[in-house]
């Protein structure tokens, strides 16, 4: 990342431009706090399993070959943190509802370099997340009340915000957790779906290209930045 | 005549892909009988594409790993940087990326099917600018096969009377699909930056050929196409020259040689059985090498005989030298104006519908530019179906980060430089004088080295990207990432060729302009090996249409007795 002269990364006004006023509770909360549960980023004895290979059958994909690693508390921690991620939105499914745990099981358990990765930091962040709620309630995070829970995540769902250096290790996982979960929950039918994505079907003659609407919302775009079609 | 398995042939053909493919047609269109040795397995895009396919069905939701580096569902077998058992290696200091995949059709199963042609001044850059080869021929030798070409492969695009998109003839071209809203967005920018977006040219059916089908507007194209509208030599040029009943195909053959007799004439290849490990020899009237230009210059340099110490047809030296790949970066940006936007199918036909043609030439004849050569970009972005990457960007959680996803879904743009370099002394390949690989056939070794020329290219591509998305009131990523970094490895835009450089002269150059080796006149190369330079517009249409006129030749010569 690189520092523009103000101190402000490129990537953190990005951010803030797009998401700063959207209001999630107290995202400055943890800041201030003296004393956080430490962080243990432990290296892991790699996966031995077997990876699906350099031709596996596309058309008809077999069951994924390696086991599923996450043990029982681990599937709790993950399911609260996911559905914290991508809540029930009125009709709309939460995180744990559309197989989003059972992805990331398998996205970490596999043998390959970056799942590996996620791995140890994905074990390091629920174990972190467990012993935080455990040190505030004296419970795990999966069953600790709300408010617990969110004042952990708000301390560390804001990568680019200042932030005091003992939460580096589990800002660093949330934010990766929150890319695992994202994707996971959108590229479910229902998060497709929710998206909008309306391709994937044969059309018969030519490429019909931009609805109507949608050109008329480009060229109201365009006229906005004093740029024209033609 | 020679036989192999109760089969008479004429010529050995080395390679099924875009060189090999367009060879066996056009020697059996001719009458030729045509033994084809292919390194891959039998691959029938027929039935083993997965077309439909939904992220959501793949291993890791399709995202790409060691075993199949362009995610899941990308066709290629047995390959990407790496083959099980068949490593290459790099030379000190040197990063090279090699592509490859083990499969009857090759790398055109999965290629991108863009298919610009070279413009007149690009067989002639060293004329102008003193840096690397000029080609021994001219546009105008090649205008006519550039036609019949992209008639036969189908090729969709216009006439946009840009100099850097020469015009095809009248009828040759398929219509290009309508443009979607963030090309159209990019478009507008880049006019008032004054750079034209044109129509992309690709090896896509826009209309039925042949017993191809058109495009139907899903499913990706690396993955292969089963209804034949994307070109891929297992769906049109291989089952076209096996029907003239003149064409065998061995797959798994692993070419290990050229055998060449006493009186400099090839008269064979050796080849491994990759099933059973065991080693075959066939002869064969003539030999056409079009394993890739770095598998067909590996296979002559591993050649080696007392009358060859240095290789087959080696005798310039030139075997392995002046390794050219496009050059290569990426420039994504964030456009507000994009986001929220109504939604529509934008699959298309799932690539590029425009994209920005080079537009330097006069600047670069004014001597205004710093660096030789040039680029064009490939344009990307779009409501492309969701893959893990999707929530990268994003912070926070709950309903405001799914709110953020959804309007940022569609909102960014990609900027894809593909430009070209210029041949050096620092980038080439020899045999690796101790790793083999699991045959035991010595492999290759690469030597890399950008040089200022492609970083400086780089450095006015980075420039000129920004200037775009900063017109359309986005924000770039990474906006003050060195050149040197951004520029992608030497290989990584798969476009390697030159290694068997055709020339006027057997002193520095491999081949005649036909492809055909100056010291073994039966031995002629079709695969991209012979460019002379490396010209920005992705090499594969140049190489077929050589491979197409070159095999015209060669069938000529052959059914007249010549060779
Ligand atoms: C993802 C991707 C996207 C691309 N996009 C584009 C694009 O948009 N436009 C473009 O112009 N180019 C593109 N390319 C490059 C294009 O695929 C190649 O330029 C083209 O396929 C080269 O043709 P070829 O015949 O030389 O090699 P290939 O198509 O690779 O065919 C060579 C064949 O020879 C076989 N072989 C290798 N060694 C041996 C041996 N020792 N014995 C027997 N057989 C052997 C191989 O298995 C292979 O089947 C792309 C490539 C990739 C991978
Ligand atoms: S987009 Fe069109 S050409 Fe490409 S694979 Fe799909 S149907 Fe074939």
């Amino acid at each position: 990342m690189t520092a523009r002269k103000d101190g402000i990364s490129r990537r953190e006004s990005f951010r803030r431009a797009g998401l700063l006023g959207l209001g999630t509770g107290l995202p400055f909360s943890f800041t201030a706090a003296a004393e956080t549960a430490p962080w243990n980023l432990a290296s892991l004895e790699p996966v031995q399993a077997p990876g699906y290979g350099t031709d596996p059958d596309l058309v008809h994909p077999s069951p994924i070959p390696w086991p599923r690693t996450l043990t029982d508390p681990e599937l709790e921690t993950l399911s609260a943190l996911a559905d914290i991620l991508i809540p029930e939105e009125g009709e709309r499914p939460a995180a744990s509802g559309v197989g989003v745990v059972d992805v990331i099981d398998e996205w970490i358990s596999a043998p390959y370099p970056t799942q590996q990765q996620h791995r140890s930091l994905l074990l390091a962040g629920f174990d972190w997340c467990d012993r935080e709620a455990a040190r505030q309630s004296g419970v795990p995070f999966a069953e600790a009340g709300d408010r617990i829970r969110l004042q952990i995540v708000d301390a560390i769902a804001y990568p680019d915000r200042p932030g005091p250096a003992e939460l580096e290790g589990p800002r660093r996982f949330f934010d990766v957790l929150r890319s695992l979960v994202a994707g996971a929950y959108y590229t479910s039918p229902e998060g497709v779906r929710e998206l909008g994505y309306q391709g994937n079907v044969p059309i018969t003659g030519d490429y019909p290209g931009p609805s109507d609407e949608a050109m008329a919302h480009l060229k109201a775009r365009l006229e906005a930045l004093g740029l024209t079609l033609d | 005549m020679p036989t192999h398995q109760g089969f008479d042939y004429d010529v050995v053909v080395v390679g099924s892909g875009a060189g090999g493919g367009m060879a066996a047609h056009r020697l059996t269109e001719q009458g030729i009988r045509v033994l084809m040795l292919e390194a891959g397995r039998d691959y029938d895009p027929l039935t083993e594409t997965p077309m439909f396919h939904t992220n959501d069905q793949a291993p890791l939701r399709g995202t790409g790993t060691p075993d199949k580096n362009f995610g899941f569902y990308d066709a290629t077998v047995d390959g990407g940087w790496q083959v099980p058992g068949e490593p290459y290696t790099t030379g000190t200091d040197s990063e090279f990326l090699w592509w490859r995949s083990r499969m009857l059709g090759g790398r055109t199963n999965h290629w991108g099917r863009f298919s610009l042609r070279f413009s007149p001044h690009d067989f002639k850059a060293a004329s102008r600018d003193g840096l690397g080869a000029d080609w021994p021929m001219t546009y105008e030798d090649l205008a006519p096969w550039y036609d019949r070409t992209e008639r036969l492969i189908g090729v969709c695009g216009n006439n946009p009377g840009v100099d850097d998109v020469p015009d095809s003839s009248p009828g040759v071209l398929q219509p290009p699909p309508v443009p979607r809203v963030p090309e159209l967005m990019i478009g507008a920018a880049a006019r008032k930056l004054g750079i034209t977006a044109v129509p992309m040219r690709r090896a896509v059916l826009t209309k039925p050929l042949d017993d191809r089908q058109a495009c139907f507007w899903a499913t990706a194209c690396g993955r292969g196409c089963s209804i034949g509208a994307a070109f891929q030599t297992t769906t049109s040029l291989l089952p076209m020259a096996r029907a003239t009943g003149h064409l065998r195909i061995v797959t798994d053959a692993m070419v290990s040689g050229v055998a060449v007799n006493g009186d400099g004439r090839a008269t064979g290849v050796t080849f491994v059985d990759r099933r059973t490990g065991e080693r075959q020899h066939v002869e064969a009237r003539a030999v056409v090498l079009a394993a890739s230009a770095c598998e067909s210059a590996r296979i002559l340099l591993n050649s080696r005989s007392e009358a060859f110490p240095r290789g087959v047809a080696n005798g310039s030296g030139q075997v392995g030298r002046n390794l050219m790949d496009s050059t290569g970066a990426t420039f994504v940006g964030h456009v507000p104006a994009l986001e929220g936007r109504p939604r529509y199918n934008e699959d298309g036909h799932t690539s590029n519908h425009w994209f920005l043609p080079w537009w330097g030439h006069e600047a670069q004849a004014r001597g205004e530019l710093d660096f030789p050569r040039g680029y064009h970009f490939e344009l990307g972005g779009g409501f492309g179906a969701p893959g893990m990457g999707i929530g990268a960007m994003a912070e926070g959680y709950g309903l405001a980060l799914k709110e953020a996803v959804r309007r940022r879904y569609g909102a960014f743009v990609g900027l894809s430089l593909r430009g070209e370099m210029v041949a050096s002394d620092r980038c080439f390949m020899e045999i690796d004088p101790q790793v083999k690989d699991r045959w035991g056939i010595p492999v290759p070794r690469f030597h890399w080295k950008w040089s200022e020329h492609e970083i400086r290219q780089v450095a006015h591509g980075h420039r000129t990207a920004r200037a775009i998305i900063e017109t359309l009131g986005g924000e770039m990523m990474e906006p003050d990432r060195a050149p040197e970094d951004a520029i992608k490895k030497g290989g990584e835009i798969i476009h390697e060729v030159g290694t068997t450089r055709m020339g006027t002269d057997r002193h520095s150059s491999v081949t005649d302009e036909w492809g055909q080796t100056w010291e073994v006149p039966n031995l002629w190369i079709m695969d991209g090996g012979v460019f002379a330079s490396n010209p920005h517009k992705n090499c594969t249409l140049t190489l077929m249409t050589l491979a197409m006129r070159n095999a015209d030749r060669l069938g000529l010569a052959l059914s007249r007795g010549r060779l």
